[in-house]
């Protein structure tokens, strides 16, 4: 009773204030950011009083309400977010743009669960066929980037060793040149083995996002099966990050990662990384059906005897980077602008080549980038919708191979000298052969907001690369003394309608390629010095297009759907040849690919679970496929294959009571050649992840959490050669491979500080990617990590 | 339970008296090697082919695969489905005694013995590998060896050891049919030159050096013939001297050299390697020399007319008297490929010349495209017959020629060059059964695949 006659006297009192004050009622306008000032969509609005309306945000973060001349409290809040209430005056004077901040909330996102929240579920939620890992909770752990998307469905990441060794990614089928990597929208292409993926510590990424076989035109490149970005810290926010990590197999990692930000928006930032192993695990021979390593005699044959396993002797890798920042950010004449300075270097001990049979003893590469970048970002320049982001470097990158020894190496320490006193260890003349790479990177985006709904986007990539090549011990002319040059240039615009709502969202887009090879070629059988070499130019013009579509059946279902027509022009090597055993072939033609996309995503939620749903059917038509040709003892590259890949990949994710996850994912492709239908070999087709989580928190007074959590891979069997040929127990087969691994961490004070425990490869299996080449063992490590921030 | 511990004890017993029986007759029994085996109901023997068949995504892969009887080879189709043993990699094969080697190219440096076990079925019996690697030319020496010999493209960068460049010597490895192991290794120099010049970017005149590149080898008593292209140093295969038949003969097995001997009528001896030098019967060994042709990988001035020149039987110089020019005689143009059937015959592909004007750069390798007729050729009478019954065709270059009752059983794939040179559906590949008397050739067992690169027949 007493209840109720309170809420009428709200009521009353609510409706009098309305009819006070409604001739006295202004317009408030807001933004609502995140952390990163980046805007967020969809977040609710409230204005706290009785029969208040409230609206949502719209895409640029914006929002409107009509509030009577008063004081007012005004509820911000977003899934994810701590919940925000803002006191606003309203005057007869217009009120100023009121900025709204949301923190994420702590609560939510300190798992250590791979999970899509926030600005992840919102890049989910795009109609383009993607998956989004968020790094909040990996952070903490001996992870690097690749071991980080190797548990996204659709994406094998197939390792030739331990940390530093190399490896092919693969993507719904793509691999290699087909996938595009990015880091901040910036193509990684060219910059070498020293800022690949592995080198990263997953502690200096703040997300993944891997793009499917459709890629929006911000990300500017020929990717034919689809692209990686990662993204690493934007927020605006003064941070230390230090992180220490040590292992087996002399495994050693550091990381440095901090911003300064003065109060009148000055922004001094560095990155950096450092990793070291020795990789020296032990291997089991495994040589076709025949346990361990033969013992061999001084002419190489077999004694007979056999070791059960050695241990890799020559497979140090060591890289480092250091990345300083400095620019200004929320000037009026720039929201940000940067200056960016990036030196990486590694070495890598190379154990053999394609068998392990064979150890080398001193075959090296050793690389150096430098790059020096600058960023430019201003939403609503001259006041008018349109954002513009603008970004141009210039890169140079050396890459050396050092293969000098005169000494045939063994497992067993029986070495013995090399009688033919040309050759190095790798197969072919001695050699010290360098590369040195000059790279120049152009983006400029734009993006213009037609209407709340609308949105219209403009992206130019212009990638730049010359190539030059050395070999100082060379008694020949090598390839590549003459300079070569490859000028990509692309040119993407797309559109963005929401209607119905905001329910249906669709984007088209049109990419233009407009690529131009230059380079000398060599006639080695001319005599005639001035006819010997060919000035040879290459232009490539042609149009991409596509479209995806979302469409939310209710607030819970989102069905997606995406196709691309799209190209990737070969790379230089394929088109020049290498001047030695891989002719040229000047009339390539690009590969040429239709990706097709159908899923759906689902979420649940009630107060004691969410559920995530996302699976997601894929086909891919790759016509002109590159194929690499002997032609006795040469060999080169021509457009032969069609393929098509037909597949389905899908992830669930199950959280309970805020405490407990688990998360499943899985992939399973089926890969042709379109005329005969017969499966390709060498290329996983069916793997998945399983990821179990719980954590338990304040277990005592200092704010703290510990988290324990068990994920296993698994891929199926995957035939070498063909599905088909060969006697069934004499075909090279890369056996299945189930691996689990176990992670527990520690956190105190609010997450300042980090102790982490891993256990990789727990029963201690023997793991393949490759055929014959074993991937480490049981492995230990312990990471520390120590992350301050001024919020 | 029972029964199944005392079977296996049994079994254990008769492996180790096996063993030990085995044992004493290896240690007394070296050189039992009989000319002319009794046919033995027991004895089991195998067709093993060096199979090349097609993947999923056209690569070709190589395999042994094991045939019963020449039947197979006859009629039928012959195919790697859910049968052969796969090899990784491109792989040479030869044959000596009753084993099957496989070599590495490239990178690739491991050997692989294949021998028939018990059953008669083929399995690898041992393998070893070898000190060097990239190409190779390989020849059968005597009854149960091979020779095989590491060859070089470039002269060596300057080492420690050697401050200046230099060109290695030849590696020479000694295989052992009867063991499948690698005997000995030997090294000779041959022939080569580096002539130095006064540019620092260029100190080696790269028009004049050479360096030896084996075509060819025969064994003959205690020598062992070695025909050679002198080639560039600098990587490619530009010859230097093209116009003249170079032959090392050195002493065997000491590897060590007798003499150089050249014909100035002839071109260079063989293409690429292990096709140049054939003996006969009686011991006179005849070579081949090709003519000038970019499709097949022929680069220098070679100024002669494809022929050919013979060693006669205990002489170690050319036989001055005989000189058998092939591209100008009936039926004749330019060899590219010949292997020795018997009898002072001979069977050739010869380079149809109507084609060769539109074929690139090494096409001709290429495993398919009609570049080649196949001829008879009367090595005593200098004739030149055309071989009826198989259409133009490619073929590995290096594959051997198998003979069994005075037939030649050969490989070739029939169907237009794919326009870069690459094997299609439009192609099929056939063994083929030649009659050197008629002339004639029959269409044998189809392939299922592209091609096969050797035939051989091993016994238990």
């Amino acid at each position: 009773m007493i209840v109720s006659n309170l809420r009428f006297v709200q009521g009353v009192f609510a409706l009098l204030c309305c009819v006070l004050c409604s001739y006295g009622q202004q317009q408030l306008k807001g933004k609502v950011v995140d952390d990163a000032t980046s805007p967020i969509y969809g977040a609710t609005v409230r204005v706290l009083r009785a029969n208040s309306t409230g609206t949502t945000t719209s895409v640029d973060g914006s929002f409107m309400v009509q509030l009577p001349i008063g004081t007012h409290k005004i509820q911000v809040s977003y899934i994810g977010f701590t919940t925000h209430i803002a006191e606003v005056k309203i005057s007869e004077t217009p009120p100023p743009v009121l900025q709204i901040t949301l923190s994420p909330s702590v609560e939510e996102l300190q798992g250590v669960t791979i999970r899509s929240k926030t600005e992840a579920e919102r890049v989910q939620e795009q109609a383009f066929e993607i998956d989004v890992i968020d790094t909040r909770g990996i952070k903490n752990v001996s992870v690097d980037v690749n071991s980080l998307l190797n548990t996204v469905p659709g994406v094998v990441v197939r390792e030739n060793g331990g940390l530093g060794a190399d490896f092919t990614f693969s993507l719904n089928g793509f691999s290699g040149h087909q996938v595009k990597f990015f880091i901040d929208g910036i193509p990684q292409d060219n910059l070498g083995t020293s800022l690949s993926f592995n080198n990263f510590p997953a502690t200096l990424i703040e997300r993944a996002e891997v793009y499917k076989g459709v890629v929006p035109i911000y990300l500017g490149a020929d990717a034919l099966g689809g692209a990686i970005n990662l993204l690493t810290h934007q927020k605006k926010e003064t941070f230390l990050d230090l992180s220490l990590d040590t292992g087996s197999f002399n495994t050693q990692r550091a990381t440095l990662n901090g911003r300064y930000y003065t109060p009148k928006g000055v922004m001094l930032g560095i990155t950096s990384f450092f990793n070291h192993s020795d990789n020296d695990y032990k291997i089991y021979g495994n040589e076709f059906g025949k346990e361990g390593f033969a013992i061999r005699d001084a002419l190489g044959n077999e004694t007979g005897e056999r070791k059960a396993y050695v241990k890799r002797f020559h497979d140090q890798y060591t890289s480092g980077m250091v990345s300083l920042k400095a620019g200004v950010v929320d000037k009026s004449y720039a929201d940000r602008l940067m200056i960016n300075a990036v030196w990486a270097a590694n070495t890598n001990a190379i154990q053999h080549g394609t068998s392990p049979q064979i150890p080398f003893g001193a075959v090296e590469r050793k690389e150096e980038a430098k790059r020096l970048s600058i960023q430019y970002a201003k939403d609503s320049i001259f006041g008018t919708a349109l954002q513009t982001k603008v970004y141009a470097e210039y890169a140079e990158v050396e890459s050396k191979i050092i293969d000098t020894a005169s000494t045939v190496y063994a497992w067993f320490g029986n070495t013995t000298p090399r009688l033919n006193i040309g050759l190095g260890e790798s197969g072919g003349s001695k050699t010290l052969f360098q590369f040195n790479d000059q790279r120049a990177i152009i983006t400029t985006s734009l993006l213009y907001k037609l209407h709340t709904n609308q949105q219209l986007a403009l992206n130019y990539t212009k990638n730049y690369l010359e190539r030059q090549g050395e070999d100082p011990i060379s008694v020949i002319p090598i390839a590549f003394e003459d300079p070569r040059t490859i000028d990509k240039n692309i040119l993407g615009l797309s559109y963005t309608l929401k209607t119905m709502e905001n329910t249906l969202a669709t984007t088209v887009f049109g990419k233009g390629f407009f690529i131009n090879m230059n380079s000398v070629l060599e006639d080695e059988f001319e005599n005639d010095p001035s006819m010997r070499f060919e000035d040879i130019r290459k232009s490539y013009q042609k149009m991409g297009f596509g479209a995806a579509v979302s469409y939310k059946i209710t607030s819970q279902l989102q069905l997606k759907t995406s196709f691309e027509n799209t190209f990737r022009v070969p790379e230089g090597f394929e088109f020049f040849g290498d001047g030695l055993n891989l002719l040229p072939n000047p009339n390539l033609e690009p590969e040429e690919s239709t990706n097709i996309n159908v899923g759906f995503l689902w979420r649940y939620a009630s107060d004691a679970i969410r559920l995530v749903v996302d699976m997601h059917g894929f086909r891919r038509a790759v016509t002109n496929r590159l194929f690499l040709l002997s032609r006795g003892i040469k060999g080169q590259y021509i457009n032969l294959n069609n393929v098509t890949t037909l597949g389905m990949d899908s992830a669930v994710q199950l959280t309970a009571f805020e405490r407990a996850y688990l998360k499943v994912s899985g992939t399973y492709q089926y890969i042709s050649n379109t005329a005969t239908n017969e499966r390709l070999a060498n290329q996983p087709y069916l793997f998945g992840n399983l990821e179990l989580g719980y954590h338990f928190e304040g277990i005592t007074k200092l704010e703290d959490r510990l988290e324990c959590s068990w994920q296993t891979s698994f891929t199926e069997e995957f035939p070498f050669q063909s599905f088909t040929a060969a006697a069934e127990d004499q075909r090279f087969i890369v056996p299945s491979q189930l691996s689990h691994t176990v992670q527990l961490g520690y956190h105190l004070l609010r997450n300042r500080y980090h102790i982490s425990l891993q256990v990789r490869n727990l029963t201690n299996a023997r793991l393949f990617d490759n055929l014959n080449i074993q991937k480490p063992g049981r492995a230990f490590f312990l990471k520390l990590r120590y992350y301050l921030n001024n919020s | 339970m029972n029964i199944f511990i005392s079977y296996s004890k049994k079994v254990s017993i008769f492996i180790m008296l096996s063993a030990v029986l085995f044992a004493c007759e290896d240690s007394d029994d070296t050189v039992e090697v009989d000319p002319t085996p009794t046919p033995d109901a027991t004895e089991k023997s195998s067709y093993v082919l060096s199979f090349q068949s097609i993947a999923a995504d056209n690569s070709t892969l190589d395999f042994i695969l094991d045939v019963p009887t020449l039947d197979a080879l006859e009629s039928g189709v012959l195919s790697v489905e859910g049968k052969g043993i796969p090899q990784l990699g491109w792989r040479f094969a030869a044959q000596a005694a009753n084993t099957v080697f496989t070599f590495g190219f490239s990178d690739d440096n491991k050997a692989v013995a294949y021998q028939l076990d018990d059953e008669g079925a083929v399995k690898e019996s041992t393998n070893f590998i070898m000190n060097n690697n990239l190409d190779k030319s390989i020849a059968v020496a005597g009854d149960d060896k091979l020779i095989v010999v590491d060859l070089i493209r470039t002269a060596s960068a300057p080492t420690d050891q050697n401050p200046v460049p230099s060109v290695p010597e030849l590696i020479f490895t000694i295989v052992d049919g009867k063991t499948g192991k690698s005997e000995s290794q030997a090294t000779n120099a041959i022939d080569n030159r580096l002539d130095f010049q006064n540019d620092p970017e260029n100190p080696v005149n790269l028009t004049t050096s050479y360096l030896p590149w084996v075509t060819g080898m025969e064994v003959r008593g205690n020598k062992l013939f070695v025909a050679y292209h002198k080639l560039s140093v600098d990587g490619s295969f530009r010859m230097v001297d093209a116009d003249k038949a170079y032959v090392a003969v050195l002493n065997y097995p000491a590897f060590t050299l007798d003499t150089l001997i050249e014909d100035t009528r002839a071109n260079s001896i063989g293409v690429n390697s292990q096709t140049g030098l054939h003996q006969t019967e009686e011991g006179t060994i005849y070579a081949f020399s090709a003519a000038s042709s970019n499709a097949m990988g022929i680069f220098g001035e070679a100024s002669h007319p494809s022929s050919i020149i013979r060693i006669p039987a205990g002489s170690n110089t050319f036989d001055t008297e005989y000189f058998f020019d092939v591209e100008n005689a009936p039926n004749g143009g330019k060899i590219f490929w010949m292997d020795y059937i018997g009898n002072n015959k001979a069977i050739a592909r010869i380079l149809i010349k109507a084609n060769e004007p539109q074929l690139p750069d090494w096409s001709v390798f290429s495993e398919q495209g009609g570049f080649f007729k196949l001829v008879v050729l009367d090595l005593e009478n200098k004739q030149v017959t055309d071989v009826t019954g198989i259409p133009p065709h490619a073929n590995r270059y290096s594959a051997n020629t198998y003979v069994e009752n005075g037939k030649a059983y050969i490989s070739a794939r029939v169907g237009a060059p794919t326009a870069a040179g690459s094997v299609s559906a439009a192609g099929t590949t056939n063994i083929y059964i030649v009659d050197p008397e008629t002339a004639t050739a029959t269409k044998g067992a189809t392939i299922d695949g592209a091609a096969v690169k050797g035939i051989f027949k091993i016994k238990k």
